[in-house]
């Protein structure tokens, strides 16, 4: 034994798992995270307080909201304990009117307020009945507040301002998921509410861990993120990753959260996500259980799930609810699907076209049959099919629901064999386009079905001039182009290539015992135990 | 990465009438020569873990001086360039005899080159993934290509068994030296971005004796298909062997689908290649950036295969096969002597005599 373990030495196969470490950060992290963009702006507002007199507080806020001119603020001036002069401000529509009559107006106006300042410390503590309220001598926050649907209160010459939660927008329901539906599993869907969302994670991981770091994003329009992740498991440089981008994201407007993924990715101008994109509670909450970073954003019905890998983006949260055949069954199919998808027109445009000693005579003769009068060369015919095929399917998304299918129905059917019928295009070719578009339908991930898209016109691109050399070149400058890519840190494709140490099989689904542990190159602090 | 190229050295870049000059032994000593580089490269390995050099560039510095060390690194280079030169050729070649017979060479070469280029381009991580994607579909083409045609396979056909002589097989085992040595010396340019030369070294191992073992079954397959008075005629007898023999199965024009997947990885060993020798190259003459180094490598490999093909074939081939006969020791002497000096160099530091 000694002998083998000196061989073993000496080719160097001593060394431990734990000394792989795949992810890789990048340097230059600002110095204090999601900090750093608010120091700016604040110095630029030379580190305004709250001012020690009543008149100029209100003064300011009336001219930075444009009072005169903007009726959407609210500045509802009264005596506090009936002879302190005092003031709530909010958004009107932006907070809870009710909760501000009940909670903070009637209750400050009635009770009796100590006879000498500070006030607003004994407000918090006796008068105001509101569950979340704090004090807030900061100018800038005291504005964020405001625009965030908090109410802001000044009581006398006090050099602070009571800020006290009301938020109470309207918000769309919890209702289904519209893009990712399963059979079996939760039909929940997350909507357009922060906190909702927040609740609906929370409801699933029931972890005291679970930490929700509240983060605003863009420079001016401040909009709320979550950043979620398990912090006695996620991996702490995944985490400061995560932060160290979303802290860079400079933006004036930060609509929805695909422009956060856009700005936060490795390679923006690369035909694959690198975030996955999800709006299920169920699959977002499973991705945090084993190690991921969720970010939620105000007003998105989405959760961007961090770090993906190409594996990920091709599993469903369905998978996991099938038993083990089943799954696997699914799942082979789907990675079948994505691979006629991407590679069947332009396999068959190059065995027509340049390797027809490959097809049986039976099958040639029935190609040469089809496209007796069809007039335009192969390659054309195929790239004007696969242009038709896209248009049939953006007009069906863009369309109402019940015409958006008779779109779908009328160009697959009608279309198509008119198109054959008129001499366009030959029906072997349709069969093959119509096969590659089923294909694509398999995909589970939006963004991924359209990248899959385009590549194909590559392949078709590649074949029509070169046949199989064409394919291969391309094959390997496709498989190139996902190699280089990583996903905060970790290599597209692990943990297939590079490999990793990873029990969870990456294609076929694995036994459910293996599924409840952490993947290996996200490098969990629990390491690949429950 | 080091086992693909170390196949595809020794199966597809590999001239018939040297081969088979000694009988029907490839199967022997081809794997034999991977072996013995093998044993030579973890020989060199260990004195730079102990010299303290983690790329080959230090310890051509460490044992000869920087302006010694940088021509004893040239050789290399030039070995680096040439293997991948004949590697697409053979390539091209194989694709031009077989499949593109109407189309222009050059036409062909530019396929492989650009890819070549572009994967090159994107560097060491993204060349060993792309191998690791390929590695199965190649081993499935390959196997593929043995399983086909097994009803050809007859015993009698390894006649003279084992070859000739041992004389002739150890004369082509050294002669052989080059090419496997060059697949494993390139992995050294790039130590120290395989998490160190212990991990290098492991990896080194696994893939050379996995090469080790596909070429001797490959080999085998092959020497019981054709009888070696056949085989020192035939050019790329794997693909000839896929090609005649299944001519009543369903199966029977599966050779052109196979030689694509065999290109693919023949285009990751040629990026790998012309990487390793613009990494040296840089290392030892001061530039930071790969590419211009690697664009230069690939256009004189290009001008290279434009040469050959227009009637300087023979000539090449000839440079390298005289090259191989003596190459390996004008290559090795200087790495052993590199590696005696930094292993004494490196005592002597840590002795303090220096």
């Amino acid at each position: 034994m000694k002998g083998i373990k000196k061989i073993a030495l000496a080719l160097g196969f001593t060394r431990k798992r734990s000394e792989f470490e795949l992810l890789e950060t990048e340097k230059g992290a600002p110095g204090f995270l999601g900090g750093w963009r608010y120091a700016e702006e604040q110095k630029q507002e030379e580190k305004q307080t709250v001012a020690p007199s009543f008149s100029e507080n209100i003064g300011r806020i009336k001219e930075s909201f444009r009072a005169d001119i903007n009726p959407d603020i609210i500045i509802r001036r009264f005596a506090a304990g009936g002879r302190v002069e005092a003031a709530v401000v909010f958004m009107n529509g932006m907070a809870d009117a009710e909760t501000i009559n009940d909670y903070v107006l009637r209750e400050t106006m009635k009770k009796p307020l100590p006879d000498k300042p500070p006030y607003i410390d004994y407000m918090l503590k006796n008068v105001l009945t509101a569950s979340d309220v704090s004090t807030e001598s900061d100018w800038y926050k005291v504005k964020r507040a405001i625009t965030d649907g908090q109410t802001v209160m000044f009581v006398g010459d006090e050099e602070r301002a009571a800020i006290i939660d009301t938020r109470g927008y309207e918000h769309r329901s919890v209702g289904t998921t519209e893009n990712e539906k399963v059979v079996m599993g939760p039909q929940e869907g997350f909507n357009e509410n922060l906190r909702t969302n927040i609740t609906l994670l929370r409801r699933m991981i029931r972890r005291e861990d679970l930490v929700c770091e509240i983060r605003e994003i863009g420079v001016q329009n401040h909009i709320r993120a979550a950043i979620v992740y398990l912090d006695g498991s996620a991996n702490p440089a995944l985490v400061q990753e995560v932060k160290r981008r979303i802290a860079g994201v400079q933006t004036r407007m930060m609509s929805n959260i695909g422009v956060l993924e856009q700005l936060t990715e490795n390679h923006p101008l690369s035909p694959f996500p690198q975030v996955l994109t999800t709006e299920r509670p169920d699959r977002t909450s499973s991705h945090i259980m084993q190690g991921y970073v969720a970010v939620l954003l105000d007003g998105s019905p989405f959760a961007n799930i961090m770090p993906t890998t190409l594996f990920t983006l091709m599993g469903s949260s369905e998978d996991i609810y099938l038993r083990q055949p089943q799954g696997t069954v699914v799942r082979l199919v789907r990675y079948i699907g994505a691979l006629i998808s991407i590679l069947l027109p332009g396999y068959f445009l190059s065995l027509v076209l340049y390797h027809q000693g490959m097809m049986s005579t039976e099958a040639l003769s029935t190609v040469v049959a089809s496209r007796k009068m069809v007039f335009a060369p192969m390659g054309l015919e195929l790239l004007f099919l696969l242009l038709v095929f896209q248009l049939i399917r953006e007009a069906g998304l863009r369309v109402p629901g019940s015409i958006g299918q008779a779109i779908g129905i009328i160009g697959g059917l009608i279309l198509g064999q008119a198109a054959v019928s008129a001499n366009l295009a030959s029906s072997v070719m349709l069969i093959v386009v119509a096969l590659s578009g089923l294909g694509n339908f398999c995909i589970p991930d939006y963004a991924t079905q359209i990248s899959a898209s385009y590549i194909r016109a590559a392949f078709v691109i590649a074949a029509w001039i070169g046949g199989l050399l064409g394919m291969s070149c391309m094959l390997v400058a496709f498989f190139a182009l996902m190699a280089s890519l990583k996903s905060f840190g970790i290599p597209f494709l692990t943990p297939a290539s590079p490999k990793t140490y990873s029990k969870r099989p990456a294609i076929v689904r694995g036994r459910i015992t293996m599924h409840a542990k952490t993947d290996d190159y996200i490098n969990t602090r629990e390491g690949e135990q429950l | 990465m080091v086992g693909v190229s170390l196949f595809t050295a020794t199966v597809f870049a590999m001239d018939s009438q040297q081969a088979y000059s000694g009988g029907n032994s490839t199967y022997i000593w081809m794997p034999l020569s991977i072996l013995v580089s093998l044993a030579a490269v973890m020989v060199i390995m260990s004195a730079m873990e102990k010299s303290g050099a983690d790329t080959l560039d230090k310890l051509f510095t460490a044992a000869f001086g920087r302006v010694v060390g940088r021509i004893a690194a040239i050789p290399l280079i030039l070995l680096f360039i040439a293997s991948a030169f004949f590697i697409l050729t053979d390539f091209v070649n194989m694709i031009h005899s077989f499949v593109f017979y109407n189309s222009g060479y050059w036409e062909i070469a530019l396929w492989v080159l650009l890819t070549s280029l572009l994967l090159s381009f994107m560097g060491l991580e993204c060349i060993s993934r792309t191998t690791l994607l390929i590695l199965p579909m190649f081993a499935a083409a390959v196997l593929a290509a043995l399983l086909i045609p097994y009803k050809s396979y007859a015993i009698y056909r390894l006649s003279p068994f084992p070859g000739n002589s041992l004389e002739d097989m150890g004369r082509l085992t050294l002669h052989n030296l080059l090419r496997t040595f060059g697949a494993m010396m390139a992995l050294l340019t790039v130590t120290d971005k395989l998490c160190g030369m212990r991990f290098a070294k492991s990896s080194c191992f696994i893939g050379a004796v996995c090469a080790a073992a596909f070429t001797a079954l490959t080999q085998f397959a092959i020497a019981m298909a054709y009888d070696y008075i056949d085989l020192a005629d035939m050019l790329f007898p794997l693909y000839r062997m896929e090609m005649i023999m299944v001519e009543e199965g369903y199966l029977f024009r599966m050779d052109n689908l196979s030689l694509f997947f065999w290109l693919m990885a023949g285009i990751t060993t040629a990026a790998y290649y012309i990487y390793s020798s613009a990494m040296l190259w840089c290392r030892c003459f001061g530039p930071k950036d790969t590419r211009p180094g690697v664009v230069a490598f690939i256009v004189m490999t290009g001008c290279a295969v434009v040469m050959q093909s227009e009637g300087h074939y023979d000539e090449f081939r000839v440079l390298y096969y005289s090259a191989g006969r003596w190459g390996w020791a004008i290559i090795s002497l200087p790495l052993i002597a590199a590696a005696v000096l930094s292993v004494r160099r490196g005592m002597a530091v840590r002795s303090g005599k220096v």
